[in-house]
């Protein structure tokens, strides 16, 4: 199976930006070469509208309404063609912006459905995963009744429900309270011990509380 | 796959199914129906029916007071010359003319009983056989000169004017066709006897006909070389074109047509083309359920277009997305034209009995076209629905 060991981003700018003011001074992405790599844990920090959720669906190959470059890489730095859904399944795990659960399905199947495709865990561990996030007694609940809260944390769980050497969570906690928020730390810190991956979180100001390599500024 | 069906369980509901399927089946029920009666058409078309087959007129020029005087004086004949009947040979509505041939000589009828002789100067005509419309393959139909034995055709009105006008008036016995031909009575041809029996009763041609063989043959020895050209043609029209355009010609060379042969061509003018109409309305109405279950399954597409999203952002790719909306499509299509086909087989027999008693030449088709019917059918429609899942998803899909 392909390696992927690091995306390097070459002179990227979201094609809405062309044109307007000039973005290279004040972001350390857009119009930057960059290249994120496994074992880092890297912030994206901005406001809203500066591109996060645009970078992470570039990243996934889920959009592709950008200028310049992306580019996957192995160890040895050759470049991968990697196929999109296989890219998904295998390689980089996405926690949404606005978690894109399925309103009918419950907690569990929600995330079922993802490992239905990816077979990396057990509906077991799931609720384990689920419970240790505090949604023990809303699990089997259709997530159309959840909390915008509770809906991120099912979120969270999905994203981790596949193999990944890249994990890109935008604006993870947005509705978490603290508490909710280092549980998710925790596991996300395993989760990179256990195979060193590269971890990027998007924010605009209430982050992850990760102890972060590399900060941008987007 | 599970948790995939589970979703799309979840997403179509029981009343969007059953709306589905009654569309769908209303569709089924039409196409087969239009297929059913384009075999019904078809059938018409290659019968006896009167309304639907070719059709015979049998034509002559108008006989007035001029003509009358003219053909007395040896000048204006009422007979077609050659070129008047390639001209009518010619027109698209027109598949063969033939001529009457008329005997060229003098024909006496002789009938012996007992002691009493009656005897009386008659005619004799004969049209090609392909013309006459009884089954010469079981009558008697050929006679030779040196045979002395001559078939005779004489008009089924013949009979019925016996029958019903003199027998009755005079209380004579009403007679069988079948009686009719025991009796053989003789005919006097330029001298010669020979026996002749009536063989048939002809309701398309209003003469006393004679083998065509036969008349020619008699022509060329007894003749008395007068003029040759007929005085009456009979026109095969094509089964599915006659119509208005040869009633324009015939009308415009002022000739005429005989038993209400005109009357006839001008209804079957009117029902080919409420025919066609109906197949139109029945192609349009087809067409246009085709479309509304195109249309039907493109909503319900377009109504999980997030749905599809979300599955993509996922990792699902298309054929995985598709599988169970094509398998949805598939269980339905079937179900409603098994259905269907279920439903023509209960009912067909009924709209049977209706084309019978419209016209008893015909017979109503097999149940076999339905099942073909619903067998092309629901590949059709599978197919189709498998292309529009198929695009339908594709489109929003697109990354």
């Amino acid at each position: 199976m392909l390696s992927l060991n690091s995306i390097s981003l070459d002179n990227m700018l979201p094609k809405v930006f062309v044109g307007q003011e000039p973005c290279g001074d004040s972001s350390d992405i857009w119009l930057h070469q960059v290249k994120f790599s496994r074992g880092e844990t890297i912030l994206l920090q901005a406001e809203s509208g500066r591109g996060k959720t645009s970078l992470c669906s570039y990243m996934a190959q889920l959009r592709s309404d950008y200028v310049g470059q992306l580019h996957y890489l192995d160890e040895q730095g050759t470049e991968l063609c990697i196929e999109p859904s296989e890219l998904l399944r295998q390689h980089i795990g996405v926690m949404f912006q606005e978690h894109r659960l399925f309103a009918d399905l419950t907690a569990v199947e929600n995330v079922m459905l993802k490992n239905q495709l990816t077979q990396y865990t057990t509906e077991h561990e799931v609720r384990q995963q689920l419970s240790r996030l505090g949604l023990a007694d809303r699990m089997d609940c259709p997530c159309s009744m959840l909390s915008l809260g509770q809906q991120q944390r099912v979120a969270f769980v999905r994203a981790l429900c596949q193999p990944c050497s890249f994990l890109l969570l935008d604006e993870p906690v947005s509705h978490l309270d603290p508490a909710n928020a280092a549980v998710m730390a925790e596991m996300v810190r395993e989760r990179q011990v256990a195979d060193d991956l590269c971890l990027i979180v998007t924010s605009v100001g209430h982050h992850l509380p990760s102890d972060f390599s590399q900060i941008y500024k987007l | 796959m599970k948790y995939l069906f589970l979703l799309l369980r979840r997403n179509v509901s029981a009343w969007q199914l059953l709306i589905f399927g009654v569309g769908g089946l209303v569709g089924a029920l039409i196409v087969m129906l239009c297929m059913q009666s384009y075999r019904d058409i078809d059938r018409a078309y290659q019968s006896d029916d009167a309304l639907f087959s070719e059709n015979y007129l049998v034509i002559s020029k108008p006989v007035s007071l001029r003509t009358t005087v003219k053909g007395l004086i040896g000048g204006q004949s009422l007979s077609f010359n050659e070129h008047e009947i390639e001209e009518l040979r010619a027109l698209p509505d027109v598949s063969e003319v033939a001529p009457f041939r008329t005997a060229r000589f003098t024909v006496d009828a002789m009938v012996s009983a007992g002691h009493r002789t009656l005897r009386t100067e008659m005619f004799l005509e004969s049209v090609p056989d392909e013309f006459i419309d009884l089954p010469l393959d079981d009558i008697e139909w050929k006679a030779d000169l040196s045979d002395r034995f001559v078939p005779v055709l004489v008009p089924r009105n013949y009979l019925d004017l016996y029958n019903f006008g003199y027998a009755s008036a005079r209380g004579l016995p009403q007679l069988a066709e079948g009686l009719v031909g025991q009796f053989t009575f003789q005919l006097i041809i330029g001298g010669s006897f020979y026996h002749a029996r009536i063989v048939g009763f002809s309701t398309r041609l209003n003469t006393i006909l004679v083998p065509d063989a036969f008349l020619a043959d008699a022509n060329r020895v007894y003749g008395e070389g007068k003029d040759d050209s007929p005085s009456r043609l009979i026109v095969r029209t094509r089964g599915e074109e006659a119509g208005a355009s040869l009633l324009q010609y015939l009308t415009r060379m002022h000739y005429v047509v005989a038993d209400g042969g005109e009357a006839l061509v001008r209804m079957r003018s009117m029902v080919y083309g409420i025919v066609w109409a109906v197949a139109a309305v029945g192609i349009l109405v087809m067409l246009l359920s085709f479309f509304l279950l195109v249309v039907s399954f493109l909503l319900l597409i377009e109504r999980n277009r997030e749905i599809f999203r979300n599955l993509i952002s996922l990792g699902y790719n298309q054929k995985q997305i598709t599988r169970p909306y094509r398998l949805l499509a598939l269980v339905v299509d079937v179900i409603v034209w098994a259905v269907a086909a279920m439903l023509c087989s209960i009912f067909y027999p009924y709209i049977g009995a209706l084309i019978l008693e419209a016209s008893p030449s015909l017979q109503p088709a097999g149940m076999g076209i339905f099942y073909l019917a619903a067998f092309i059918g629901c590949l059709v429609f599978v197919l189709i629905h498998y292309t529009v899942i198929w695009y339908g998803v594709k489109r929003i899909t697109k990354r």
